[in-house]
């Protein structure tokens, strides 16, 4: 078990694939957390959210053997995960963003926009905000800000350059900057 | 309550995996979806060269770049004689080669924009490779021959040999004052030369192959400048009075040359 544990992600698909399918709890343990957290943005209702996250571990389950070993698992499955957020969003027709009082901290602190936006900085604005940006700004962002995700990772998970990353956060922040201004002056 | 959702979904997924309801899917589906988008790929992006190819072989083969000779008169007709139809076709294809691209993992963390760029160039090349064949002559003969699978490339070449409401181009087979009749692809026409200068119409005698721009008028096309073409310059055209006149010789060196291939035989 303890041997388990310290296998790396790409190691244990290796296992699941040539030898024992019933590792993918393992798998699931470690990502299950993460992923719903990344996806709870995305996917507001309980009962959503939990059909949304079974299907990411069963699409990641099923394609395995695409994934690259050479490449890192987590960007990867999130990858997945990111594109059943889509399809979620485009199936019902959603925009709005969820956050929780975590994540607002979490923005207050490494975003940068405290100072911009001090006393409007609340759990709706944001909230509001961040669903008004184009999703291609609002994707990374979320992933670099909420889903503590380096530019690398965000680039993998994206499938965009690296260079690409940094622009669309650094025009998202912007932009988000902007909107929670006009919220302030509301 | 949160454990009990996350050992729900664990529970879940584990117990459709071991009653076998989902499986792993085997490396050479995904080896074969991958030769299946590259394939496609390909395919739309020879077929994309091709039209390249023919945009290349209009432009050289029929009237279209005559027109530019007349300078602001001709404008009307360069444009009526643009090949619309196999440019959208080119785009088209290079579009769809393009979003097949983008789609595919071959796009991983690379800009979409150079990858687009070299996708183009190579078409260009190819295209342009391709220009310096006699395929674009095959397929042609093939389209107007109603040869095999050349049949559905007539609503592209067919641009080429249609009545241009600025422009025309033919075989002078009659003469009366400054009445012209003209061989072309479609059969005779009338031109009317009132408007042209005496000088040039000195020039032309019966057999000139010439261009003229000016305004139809019903069944008569009235000339406002008109110039002798060299007939080999627009083979395309010159093939088309070819079928609709058989007979007439042919003064191509290619074709009087027994031992070289004549494109209008």
């Amino acid at each position: 078990m303890t041997d388990l544990e310290n296998l790396t992600d790409e190691k244990l698909v290796e296992l699941i694939r040539t030898q024992n399918q019933e590792l993918y709890s393992t798998i699931i343990r470690r990502y299950q957390q993460k992923i719903s957290h990344y996806l709870r943005k995305f996917v507001h209702n309980h009962d959503e959210l939990e059909d949304v996250l079974q299907d990411v571990f069963i699409k990641a389950f099923r394609n395995l053997n695409d994934f690259d070993k050479s490449k890192r698992f987590s960007p990867w499955i999130y990858r997945i995960a990111h594109n059943e957020a889509l399809n979620f969003l485009k199936k019902n027709h959603k925009q709005q963003l969820s956050l929780d009082q975590e994540d607002i901290q979490i923005l207050d602190t490494t975003a940068d926009i405290k100072q911009s936006v001090d006393s409007i900085l609340n759990r709706t604005a944001v909230e509001n905000a961040l669903s008004q940006i184009k999703i291609k700004f609002q994707e990374p962002l979320i992933l670099y800000f909420f889903e503590q995700k380096s530019y690398e990772e965000i680039s993998e998970i994206l499938h965009i350059p690296t260079s690409t990353v940094g622009t669309l956060i650094s025009r998202g922040k912007i932009q988000l900057k902007e909107l929670l201004k006009q919220y302030g002056k509301q | 309550m949160e454990n009990n959702n996350d050992e729900k979904v664990e529970d879940k997924v584990m117990n459709v995996i071991k009653t076998g309801k989902i499986k792993l899917r085997s490396r050479f589906l995904f080896l074969l979806e991958k030769l299946g988008i590259g394939g496609a790929v390909a395919v739309f992006a020879t077929i994309s060269a091709l039209f390249f190819c023919l945009v290349l072989f209009y432009m050289n083969a029929t009237d279209h770049l005559q027109y530019l000779n007349f300078g602001r008169r001709g404008i009307f007709a360069f444009i009526e004689s643009f090949p619309f139809l196999i440019v959208i076709a080119f785009i088209f294809l290079l579009a769809i080669a393009g979003f097949i691209l983008k789609k595919s993992d071959f796009l991983y963390k690379k800009h979409f924009g150079w990858v687009a760029l070299g996708l183009l160039g190579v078409i260009i090349i190819l295209g342009t490779g391709l220009a310096f064949t006699s395929l674009s002559e095959k397929i042609e003969r093939h389209t107007f021959d109603n040869r095999g699978g050349a049949m559905f490339m007539h609503p592209f070449l067919d641009q080429g040999l249609q009545p241009r409401s600025h422009g025309i181009v033919g075989k002078i087979s009659a003469m009366e004052g400054t009445t012209l009749t003209l061989n072309t692809p479609r059969g005779t026409e009338t031109i009317d030369a009132s408007a042209i200068n005496t000088e040039t119409l000195a020039t032309i005698k019966i057999d000139s192959f010439i261009t003229a721009v000016g305004e139809r008028q019903n069944t008569i096309f009235k000339a406002l400048d008109l110039r002798i073409a060299d007939e080999n310059r627009m083979p395309m055209i010159h093939r088309g009075i070819d079928r609709k006149f058989p007979g007439i010789p042919r003064t191509d060196a290619r074709c009087l040359d027994k031992q070289r291939e004549c494109p209008f035989r």
